[in-house]
């Protein structure tokens, strides 16, 4: 083994031990902040890994949305439910009293940590099992993808795999984002914002930052066909801009008229279907799309994509349906 | 060497972690902070078999493991703005019949 | 004219329908009730389409993308699929119906067809999916959606129910794709047809399945995994319960069917007993759990509990000679299910409103009050128990001969208690209704709709026991690997 091979497994082992260890600091630590804190930096070290294990798309994404949002997400709730105080803050709920029930007085046990290591140590040595049984070398479909991909002129076949091969997949995860802000939206409004949130540091750092990751946001979206980027890494981008917006005091959507926002979410989506019903109309399957105009629809899904992606996570940070929608759900409208 | 199985094997473990802990510990936030752990184990399982392939990576596990982890903070969004309306109505960030444990 | 009729038959409207619609909901609110029902009629009509072309035609494969597998998605619908998306759209009807003027007082409509619609699509979607990696998309889509349609009723009580359910749900589809990746790991396949011819009887393989296995049973609350499942189904809108006891758990379970049926690589039969003793511990336990209920709904979501025992009765069967008997059995239980319990839980949306309340021994004057309730109360509930004439009846008996036919008499035992015991809270609930009590002062209308929905659902229920035999017709379109599996002596 040459002197590069010993760093890198030497990288590999401490990586491989390092990330166990984090993950019981952020499950376990007393202290629920500093389990936050383990909990982001384990994204960190996830994304690490990925780029040791040739995936640079996943590391985007998971930097991106599995340490930097998730944390975002983690520590605005843990902040919320701090200011949460049973008996002042409780509301009465506002649907009919025949529709609604006190909680359960008699409920579950908690399972008890014996039966619970006990089962967890079951999956472990029946997963271990399986993983050490595994050959230690398989192609999997990496031939068959790189055999179809000139074909398309997308030089990033992870980009290929998403939105072309399994485009039906990605379909229904952008659904799956949608229903999340419709999930959302239909728990009840968004909850104040802390007012004292913004120093003017953060307001200047947004107002240097912002442009760029706009900038950013759109060189991952154009690249992503050839490099490591797409639509989610870009939107996520836009949708992370947002955030740190909302913390800087400016909350990008409020000012956005109800029916502003709700298209920007459900743009995406629609577009994508529509692109798929329209390839049945020109007789093909469901999201075929032609040779000659693949990369350009594929563009053209992204871009919507990572709008509705961007502002569907901006909506997920702020909790609730933002206070400026006259979408109906105001009372007496229905 | 190929560090595939390593990485294999760590997933394995982060699972395991995940796994106890989305049992035992009854705080919301703890619980929905196991769950993402032990997602994060199985993306880590799917990427690591990826490495397998001789020369490059296998790009579909890539993408669905994308997929994965979209899904997953879709989920974990949704989790956490019902365990706020859950402690809003009960007072407590736990379920019925779990404690808190340790904030 | 023909050439409509195939277009419109394709199995992907059968998702892209109701997904337009949810979304179109979501950008129009103020006219999401009309955004619904279109969406309602258009997605019954395509529903109704590939359910004809698949009984004249046979299995249909459809390349999303047009690449096909390995690649690509295929959707797959044979009978099976066809028998579970008809069973989606018949319950799907009645909600509908109920919903139109169940939420129409409530702030929350608008949400409650989006919702319900992503449900819907997402249901359909799981039926005709061929590939193990989409079937856990929308494993998620069908569970997230359930979880914030529960939600919908607010309150600590829902608030609680939904977030254990979102929790648990999360830990099931986890363990789901954690087989996934296993499989791919072995195989390098997702189709699952691939998948079954190329399956192995070795270590990583059972190890996958027992992953999958742990999970969808978690997700079908299978006793002892069936602990979220009361407050859940129990505390969210009766339109909502509907769908969850009538569809939801079901779709796990179909997952659980076609692993069991394409994935198997060998019959062995300790899988297959360790299930069915399971059942029958959800039968006594459910049964006996109902029994003890105070409310209404809290007695239907036990008795959801029970009747999911039923279903997993079907595995010790299936691998004897009475196995396509057993199969027909446990098809027909779980339509019968469907349309009994979402007529059942619809009838205690509507005595919540009648009362005010669902608290079971204060029910009385209900058969004169609310007839239409009450009469489809009565008919639900003879095809829960397994009564003559019902679809309940035809399913319970074909579970019993198949449990005769291969010398598993235990089986029948359980089956008979289990009755028994159905028939106990039934009539409960019935003869208290029956019996002219003093009926409280606050009684609200209910609308004509609602009653019919309930009405219609528990016909459809009653009506079923005249349908097995298309229904085994349509059953053997394509059934999973005859030769090997299931049919042989």
């Amino acid at each position: 083994m040459d002197a590069l091979g010993l760093v890198n497994a030497a990288f590999d082992l401490v990586v491989i031990v390092l990330l166990p260890a984090v993950a019981l600091g952020a499950v376990m630590s007393a202290d629920l902040f500093k389990a936050i804190i383990l909990f982001i930096t384990l994204g960190l070290l996830l994304a690490l890994t990925w780029v040791r294990l040739a995936a640079p798309d996943v590391a985007l994404a998971e930097a991106a949305i599995g340490s930097g949002l998730m944390g975002a997400l983690l520590l605005s709730a843990r902040e919320r439910l701090a200011r949460t105080r049973p008996g002042r803050d409780r509301r009465t709920s506002h649907y009919p009293r025949w529709m609604t029930h006190p909680p359960p007085r008699r409920s579950h046990r908690a399972v008890s940590p014996w039966a619970a290591s006990g089962l967890v140590l079951i999956a472990v040595a029946g997963l271990t099992a399986a993983v050490v049984t595994l050959p230690h070398e398989a192609a999997g479909l990496a031939p068959e993808v790189a055999r179809q991909t000139p074909q398309r002129d997308l030089a990033n076949q992870v980009t290929f795999v998403l939105l072309d091969a399994r485009g039906y997949d990605t379909l229904l995860e952008i659904g799956v984002l949608l229903l999340a802000v419709a999930a959302v939206w239909s728990l009840g409004e968004a909850p104040e914002p802390p007012q004292n949130a913004a120093g003017p540091m953060l307001q200047g750092f947004v107002g240097t930052v912002g442009p760029i990751m706009v900038l950013v946001a759109g060189y991952l979206l154009w690249a992503g066909t050839d490099a490591p980027g797409g639509a989610f890494q870009a939107g996520v981008m836009l949708g992370a801009l947002g955030v740190l917006l909302s913390l800087a005091g400016r909350h990008p959507l409020a000012r956005l008229p109800g029916w502003a926002l709700r298209l920007a979410v459900v743009s995406g989506p629609m577009l994508f279907l529509a692109v798929g019903v329209t390839m049945i109309g020109l007789g093909r399957h469901f999201l075929e799309y032609p040779q000659a105009h693949a990369k350009a629809l594929i563009l053209l899904i992204e871009a919507t994509a990572m709008i509705s992606i961007g502002v569907i996570l901006v909506s997920l940070y702020a909790g609730g349906r933002p206070l400026s929608d006259e979408s109906g759900t105001r009372k007496g409208r229905l | 060497m190929n560090p595939f199985l390593g990485y294999a094997l760590s997933g394995v473990l982060l699972i395991g972690i995940g796994l106890y802990g989305a049992i035992v510990y009854g705080h919301l936030l703890r619980k929905i902070i196991a769950l993402n752990v032990m997602s994060g184990g199985i993306f880590l399982v799917f990427i690591a078999l990826a490495r397998r392939a001789p020369g490059v990576a296998d790009p579909v596990p890539h993408a669905m493991v994308i997929t994965g982890i979209v899904v997953a903070v879709c989920a974990s969004a949704v989790a956490l703005v019902l365990s706020v309306r859950v402690a809003v109505e009960t007072g407590q960030a736990a379920l019925p019949g779990d404690h808190e444990d340790r904030a | 004219m023909i050439a409509l009729a195939v277009a419109v038959s394709c199995p992907i409207w059968a998702i892209v329908v109701p997904l337009v619609g949810a979304a179109l909901t979501m950008l129009w609110p103020r006219r999401a009730t009309f955004v619904g029902a279109a969406a309602t009629l258009t997605t019954l009509a395509v529903v109704t389409a590939l359910t004809a072309r698949i009984a004249q035609t046979g299995v249909q494969r459809y390349a999303v993308g047009g690449w096909g597998a390995p690649l690509g998605i295929d959707l797959y619908a044979d009978g099976l699929s066809a028998i579970l998306l008809a069973i989606t759209a018949a319950v799907a009807a009645g909600v509908s119906l109920y919903g139109l003027r169940y939420f129409r007082a409530v702030s929350v409509l608008a949400y409650f067809w989006t919702l319900w619609l992503f449900v819907w699509a997402a249901l359909n979607a799981l039926f005709l999916s061929g590939d193990i990696f989409n079937l856990y998309v929308t494993l998620e889509l069908v569970g997230l959606s359930a979880v914030a349609l529960v939600a919908l009723a607010g309150g600590g009580a829902a608030l609680t129910g939904a977030l254990r359910y979102l929790l648990v749900s999360l830990v099931g589809s986890a363990s789901y794709l954690l087989g996934v990746a296993l499989l791919y790991g072995q195989y390098a396949v997702l189709d699952i047809a691939s998948l079954g011819a190329q399956v192995q009887p070795d270590t990583v393989t059972w190890v996958a399945m027992a992953a999958m296995f742990a999970g969808l049973m978690l997700k079908t609350a299978l006793f002892p995994l069936h602990f979220w499942l009361p407050a859940a189904h129990g505390a969210a809108p009766a339109p909502v319960s509907a769908v969850l006891s009538g569809l939801v758990v079901k779709a796990s379970f179909y997952i659980l069917v076609r692993l069991w049926l394409q994935l198997f690589p060998i019959a062995v039969p300790a899988p297959g007993q360790l299930l069915g003793a399971l059942g029958a511990a959800a039968i006594l336990w459910g049964s006996i759990q109902a029994l003890r209920q105070e409310r209404l709904k809290m007695l239907l979501a036990y008795s959801t509990v029970a009747q999911i025992g039923y279903l997993f009765l079907v595995f010790p069967l299936a691998d004897t000679v009475a196995a396509q008997t057993a199969w027909l059995g446990v098809l027909m239980f779980i339509a019968s299910h469907a349309l009994a319990k979402s007529a059942l839980f619809l009838c205690a949306g509507n005595i919540l409103r009648y009362y005010g309340h669902d608290r079971v021994h204060k029910l009385g004057g209900a058969a004169r009050g609310e007839p239409v309730t009450f009469f489809a109360l009565g008919l639900a509930g003879v095809s829960l128990i397994g009564l003559p004439p019902s679809g309940g009846f035809i399913a319970k008996w074909l579970l019993i001969e198949a449990a005769m036919a291969s010398g598993q008499w235990w089986w029948v035992l359980v089956m008979v208690t289990g009755a028994f015991l159905a028939a106990t809270y039934v009539f409960r609930v019935l003869g208290d209704g029956l019996i002219s009590g003093t009926v409280s002062a606050r009684r609200q209308v209910v609308a004509p709709g609602m009653a019919g929905a309930a009405l219609l659902l528990a016909l459809g229920a009653t009506v079923l026991g005249f349908l097995a035999v298309p229904m085994d017709e349509l059953r053997q379109i394509g059934w999973p690997l005859v030769a090997v599996r299931g049919g042989q002596p």
